[in-house]
C-alpha cells in the first residue's frame, strides 16, 4: 500500500498541482462512506441518491473537477445502497436552497464558502474539507496522510452541526 | 438381613464421619465445579468482550479501507498478555493471523465482524485467550479449600472424641443396668459426674426402687392368687409349666405329675370337643377364654371349676404362654342340682309351684294363669297311669313349643295343673290372647298314645296381681269350671269377690260357732250288704248357726281349711266320736280324717292320745278324705302305719273320683275303699258308672280290701252294688245322718 502511495506521490509531483493528489484520492476513497455514517441520512438524500456537491472557487475548478472525476471512478455512482451523485458548484453559484446530502470544500477560504458552511450548519449537512485549516470556517470533518490515515473531526463545530455519527466513527475519528 | 446392634456412641461417630465426608466432599465439588464454572465463563467473557471491543473498530476500518489500521489494531490486541493469538478474516480473507501455541490451554471466542452499515456478518475474529492466569487463580482457590476441609476435618474428629466422652457415663450406665438384677444393688459411683448422667442415674435408682415396690405387689397379688384361687400356667402348645399349691389339691395331682403334663390329664370324659376347640380358637386369636368346665380328679371325682384362661404376650404382641385361674365351684354346682330338682317337676322337668311362688314373688305386677286339664282323672282312670303321664308330657310340650316365641314362663304346678306366668314386657292383651291360645291348642290338639286317641280340654284361671296369685288365680280356676266358662280372670269376676267376702263371713261363723261350741256330730249308718244290719257307723260334722239351723260341711268345710280351723273341728269330732262310741263297744264307727289332719302334728297327737285314751282302736276306721289330692305319699304312709299299729283300719273316701295314685295306694296298706258317690247314684242304670266301679271292684277284691258304695239313695242302686258284691252300703235309703247321741239314747 504505502509503495503505491509513493509511486502516485511522485507521478502527482510531475503535474505540480497545489492539492496533495494522493490525500485527494484518500478523501475521495473516504469521505462518501463517512456520510453514510450519519446516522439521520435518510433525511438527507433525495430520491436514494446521495448528492454530494464539490465547492469550488475560481482558482479550484480543475481539482473539482478531479476531485469528482477520482469519486465517480471509485464509486461508479453508487454508494452502499443509495445512488451517489457528485456535482461541482463554483461558490458563486451556489444556490441558499441547495439541497446536497454533504459538501466538500477546498481549502481556500472566503465569505461565499463560509456561507456554504453556514449553509451546511443550518442545513445539518456534513462538510468535508481539503485539510482541517478549515476547520476555522467551521467544516466538520477532514482528512490527513501520515504515518497511517487520520480522519480529523471538527470538536468545536461538531455541536453546532447537531448531526449524530454511527458511534464507532467517534472512535476512530479524531477530535481536533 | 442380620440386625447390627450398634451403641448410640458409635452410631453418632459413623455418623459425624458419614456427614463430615459428605459435607466435605460436597463443599469441595460445589466450590470447584462454582469457581471452574464461573471463572471459566468470567474467562470467556473477558475474551467475549475483547472481541467485542475490537469488532467495531474492525468493521468501520474496513468499511472505511483502513486495513493498516486493522493489523494496527490486532497487534495492539495481541499486546494483551492473556491472549495467545488472534485471527481477523474478513469476507473469507485473513487480515490477521498471529501463531500460538497449541499445547497451550486456552479459550477459543469466535465473534463475528458486521459490516458497519449493513450489520452483516462480513468475517470473523477468532480469539485463543489464555487460561494461565485462570489456572493459577484456580489453584489457589483449590488450595485454600483443602486447608478449609482439613480444618474443618480436625474439627469433626474433635467433636467426634468430644461425644465419644461425653457419651461414655451413658455407656457405663447401661452396662450396669444391663447387667441388674433385681436382689442386687446398682453401684453408680464409679460413674463420671455429669448433669445429665446424674440426672438419668437418679432416674434409675428410682424406677429400680419402683420395680423393687411393684415386684414385691406382685408378689403378693400372685400370694393372694395363688391362696385363693387354682392357677396353671402353659406353654403356647398346652404343656403345663406351672401349677400352684391349689391346682394339686383340686385335682389330686402331684405338682412334679403336672408339670410337663397338659390339660387333658384332668379332662372329663363329658367335656365335648367342641369346648376345647373353642378354647384354643379363642386363645390363638388373643382373646380371653371364661367359662364353666367339668374336671376329673386323679381318683375319678368330678369337680367342676369357673375358669378364665389369659393369653400372655411379649413385646411384639406375640403369645409366649396362657395363665389359667380357676375357682371351684362344685359345691354350688351341687346345690344348683339339688335347687332344680326341688323347683322342676319330674314328669315334665318343668318348673314346679315352688319355683312359681318364687318368681311371682320377683315380679311387681305378675300376669299369672293356671291352666287346668278338664276331667284328667277320667284318662287316669280308664285309660291308666302311664297313658296319663304322656298326655301332661304332650300337653306340656305343646304349650312349651306355643310359648317359645313370648317371654313367658312355664311350670307344672300339679298333676293336671300348668301355670304360665309372664311380667311387664307382656301387656294384658297379648297375656289374654296367649293363654286363650294356649286353651285352644289344647282343645284341638289329639293326643295318640300307643293305644287310643285322647280329646282333652283345659280351663283357666287368671289374676293380674301378686298378692295371693295362686289362690286367686285357683280360685278363679275352679270357678270358672263351676260356672262352666273355659278361663276367668280373678279381677274381672265380681263374684269372686262376692265369694271372698262370703268366705269372710263363713270363717267369722266357723269361728263362733267352735266357741259357742256348736259343732256337732252326726252318724249315718253304714250296712252289711249281705245282711243289712247295721254294725258300723260313719260320723260326719255340722254346725249349728245362731238361729240353730243344720248346716253341711259342704258350706263350710273348704272354708274352714283355708282359715286353719279345718283341724279344730277336726278334734271336736274326734272327741265327741270318741266319747259317744266308747260308750257302744259293739259299734264300730268311721271318722274323716284329712291330709292336713295327718301331717299335722298336734292333731296327730290328739288323735293317738285319745285312741289310748278310750282303747277304741279296734273299733275305729279312719277314712282319709280328699286322698288323690296326696302329693307326698312318703310322708303319708309312715304316718297311716303308725296309726296301722295302733289297731286303727285306713279307709279311702271318695275312691274312683280322679284318683291317680293306685301304686301308692297299695303301699297305704288300706283296709276299705269307699267308691265314690257319683259313681254310684246311677250306677244301675249309667254304663260308664257300672265299669269304673266294677273296676275299682276287683281292684279292691285283688287287694283284699272290703268296698264301700255310698249314695246308696234308692232301693235299684241298693239291689245293683249288693249284685255286685260290694261288702257295705251307705245313703239315705239305708239311713240318713242323725245326731250320734240318738246312739246311746236308744
Amino acid at each position: 500500500m504505502k509503495i503505491l502511495l509513493i509511486i502516485l506521490l511522485v507521478s502527482l509531483s510531475l503535474y505540480s498541482y497545489e492539492y496533495d493528489e494522493l490525500l485527494l484520492r484518500a478523501q475521495a476513497s473516504m469521505f462518501p462512506k463517512i456520510i453514510l455514517l450519519d446516522q439521520e441520512i435518510n433525511l438527507k438524500i433525495t430520491d436514494s441518491t446521495v448528492l454530494l456537491s464539490i465547492i469550488y472557487n475560481d482558482n479550484e475548478a480543475k481539482e473539482a473537477n478531479d476531485f469528482k472525476d477520482l469519486i465517480d471512478k471509485e464509486y461508479k455512482g453508487v454508494l452502499g445502497s443509495y445512488s451517489l451523485v457528485i456535482k461541482t458548484v463554483h461558490v458563486d453559484e451556489f444556490s441558499s436552497t441547495d439541497n446536497s446530502s454533504a459538501y466538500f470544500i477546498f481549502d481556500a477560504i472566503d465569505k461565499n464558502k463560509k456561507d456554504v458552511v453556514t449553509h451546511a450548519i443550518k442545513n445539518k449537512r456534513i462538510s468535508f474539507s481539503y485539510s482541517n485549516k478549515c476547520f476555522a470556517n467551521n467544516t466538520l470533518i477532514s482528512l490527513f496522510l501520515k504515518e497511517r490515515t487520520y480522519i480529523y473531526l471538527n470538536k468545536s463545530a461538531l455541536s453546532e452541526y447537531k448531526i449524530k455519527f454511527a458511534p464507532i466513527f467517534y472512535k476512530i475519528a479524531k477530535a481536533r | 438381613m442380620s440386625n447390627i446392634l450398634l451403641t448410640i456412641k458409635t452410631k453418632l461417630i459413623v455418623a459425624f464421619i458419614l456427614v463430615s465426608i459428605f459435607i466435605l466432599t460436597l463443599i469441595y465439588l460445589t466450590f470447584s465445579s462454582l469457581f471452574q464454572e464461573h471463572m471459566l465463563k468470567s474467562e470467556k467473557e473477558k475474551a467475549i468482550l475483547i472481541a467485542q471491543t475490537i469488532e467495531p473498530m474492525i468493521g468501520i476500518n474496513h468499511y472505511l479501507g483502513l486495513h493498516d489500521d486493522i493489523k494496527q489494531l490486532a497487534k495492539q490486541t495481541t499486546d494483551n498478555e492473556n491472549i495467545e493469538s488472534l485471527r481477523i478474516t474478513i469476507q473469507e480473507k485473513e487480515i490477521f493471523f498471529l501463531p500460538y501455541d497449541k499445547e497451550q490451554r486456552h479459550i477459543h471466542v469466535k465473534y463475528p465482524i458486521k459490516d458497519t452499515t449493513t450489520q452483516l456478518k462480513i468475517g470473523t475474529i477468532d480469539i485463543f485467550y489464555k487460561l494461565e492466569n485462570f489456572d493459577k487463580t484456580f489453584n489457589t482457590i483449590q488450595t485454600k479449600i483443602i486447608k478449609y476441609m482439613a480444618f474443618l476435618a480436625i474439627t469433626f474428629l474433635l467433636f467426634t472424641l468430644l461425644t465419644r466422652r461425653l457419651l461414655n457415663p451413658l455407656n457405663q450406665i447401661a452396662k450396669k443396668v444391663q447387667n441388674y438384677k433385681l436382689d442386687a444393688t446398682l453401684d453408680f459411683s464409679n460413674i463420671r459426674k455429669e448433669v445429665e448422667t446424674d440426672a438419668i442415674i437418679e432416674a434409675f435408682k428410682k424406677m429400680v426402687t419402683n420395680i423393687h415396690e411393684h415386684t414385691l405387689l406382685l408378689e403378693r397379688y400372685k400370694y393372694a392368687v395363688d391362696e385363693s384361687a387354682i392357677v396353671s400356667k402353659s406353654d403356647i402348645n398346652g404343656t403345663i409349666t406351672y401349677v400352684n399349691d391349689e391346682f394339686c389339691r383340686a385335682s389330686g395331682y402331684s405338682r412334679y405329675e403336672l408339670l410337663g403334663n397338659t390339660h387333658k390329664i384332668i379332662r372329663h370324659p363329658q367335656t365335648k370337643d367342641e369346648v376345647i376347640k373353642d378354647i384354643w380358637s379363642r386363645l390363638n386369636n388373643k382373646q380371653i377364654w371364661k367359662g364353666t368346665i367339668k374336671n376329673l380328679t386323679k381318683d375319678d371325682q368330678t369337680y367342676h371349676v369357673e375358669i378364665t384362661i389369659v393369653p400372655i404376650f411379649d413385646e411384639n404382641g406375640n403369645t409366649v404362654e396362657f395363665i389359667s385361674m380357676s375357682h371351684d365351684i362344685t359345691q354350688i354346682i351341687k346345690q344348683k342340682e339339688q335347687i332344680l330338682r326341688q323347683t322342676t317337676n319330674r314328669i315334665t322337668n318343668i318348673p314346679n309351684r315352688i319355683k312359681l311362688e318364687e318368681d311371682i314373688k320377683t315380679l311387681q305386677t305378675p300376669k299369672l294363669a293356671l291352666v287346668s286339664l278338664d276331667n284328667f282323672y277320667i284318662i287316669n282312670d280308664y285309660y291308666g297311669y302311664n297313658t296319663g303321664t304322656y298326655t301332661i308330657k304332650e300337653t306340656a310340650n305343646i304349650i312349651q313349643k306355643y310359648l317359645k316365641k313370648y317371654n313367658i314362663s312355664m311350670y307344672h304346678i300339679s298333676a293336671h295343673e300348668f301355670a304360665i306366668l309372664a311380667d311387664n314386657d307382656i301387656g294384658y292383651t297379648d297375656f289374654n290372647d296367649v293363654y286363650r291360645s294356649i286353651l285352644k291348642i289344647i282343645d284341638n290338639y289329639v293326643i295318640n298314645s300307643d293305644e287310643h286317641s285322647l280329646n282333652i280340654t283345659a280351663t283357666a284361671g287368671i289374676t293380674y296381681n301378686q298378692h295371693n296369685a295362686i289362690a286367686n288365680a285357683s280360685m278363679a280356676l275352679h270357678h270358672a269350671r263351676e260356672t262352666g266358662k273355659s278361663s276367668l280372670v280373678y279381677e274381672e269376676a265380681s263374684n269372686l269377690v262376692e265369694l271372698y267376702n262370703n268366705n269372710i263371713k263363713w270363717t267369722k261363723r266357723i269361728k263362733d260357732a267352735l266357741s259357742d261350741d256348736r259343732f256337732v256330730v252326726y252318724v249315718q249308718p253304714i250296712v252289711d250288704a249281705k245282711t243289712l244290719k247295721t254294725d258300723k257307723y260313719e260320723c260326719l260334722v255340722r254346725m249349728i248357726d245362731e238361729d240353730e239351723n243344720i248346716i253341711s260341711p259342704y258350706h263350710f268345710l273348704d272354708i274352714s281349711k283355708k282359715s286353719k280351723l279345718y283341724l279344730e273341728i277336726t278334734k271336736k269330732v274326734i272327741s265327741s266320736a270318741f266319747k259317744v262310741f266308747s260308750q257302744l263297744p259293739d259299734k264300730s264307727f268311721s271318722i274323716n280324717i284329712s291330709v292336713e289332719d295327718l301331717t299335722n302334728k298336734t292333731n296327730m297327737e290328739f288323735l293317738k292320745q285319745k285312741i289310748k285314751e278310750y282303747d277304741i282302736a279296734s273299733r275305729l276306721v279312719l277314712e282319709i278324705v280328699e286322698s288323690e289330692g296326696i302329693e307326698n305319699f312318703e310322708e303319708i304312709i309312715p304316718l297311716v302305719n303308725e296309726l296301722k299299729q295302733l289297731g286303727c283300719e285306713i279307709s279311702i273316701d271318695d275312691f274312683g273320683t280322679g284318683y291317680s295314685n293306685f301304686a301308692y295306694l297299695m303301699q297305704l296298706n288300706v283296709d276299705y275303699i269307699k267308691i265314690d258317690g257319683s259313681l254310684i247314684k246311677d250306677i244301675d242304670h249309667n254304663i260308664n258308672s257300672q265299669i269304673i266301679s266294677k273296676t275299682i271292684l276287683d281292684f279292691a277284691v285283688q287287694l283284699e280290701l272290703k268296698t264301700v258304695a255310698e249314695f246308696i239313695h234308692n232301693e235299684s242302686v241298693m239291689h245293683y252294688t249288693q249284685e255286685m258284691g260290694i261288702d257295705y252300703l251307705q245313703g239315705f235309703h239305708l239311713g240318713e245322718p242323725v245326731p250320734i247321741e240318738t246312739l246311746i239314747s236308744k
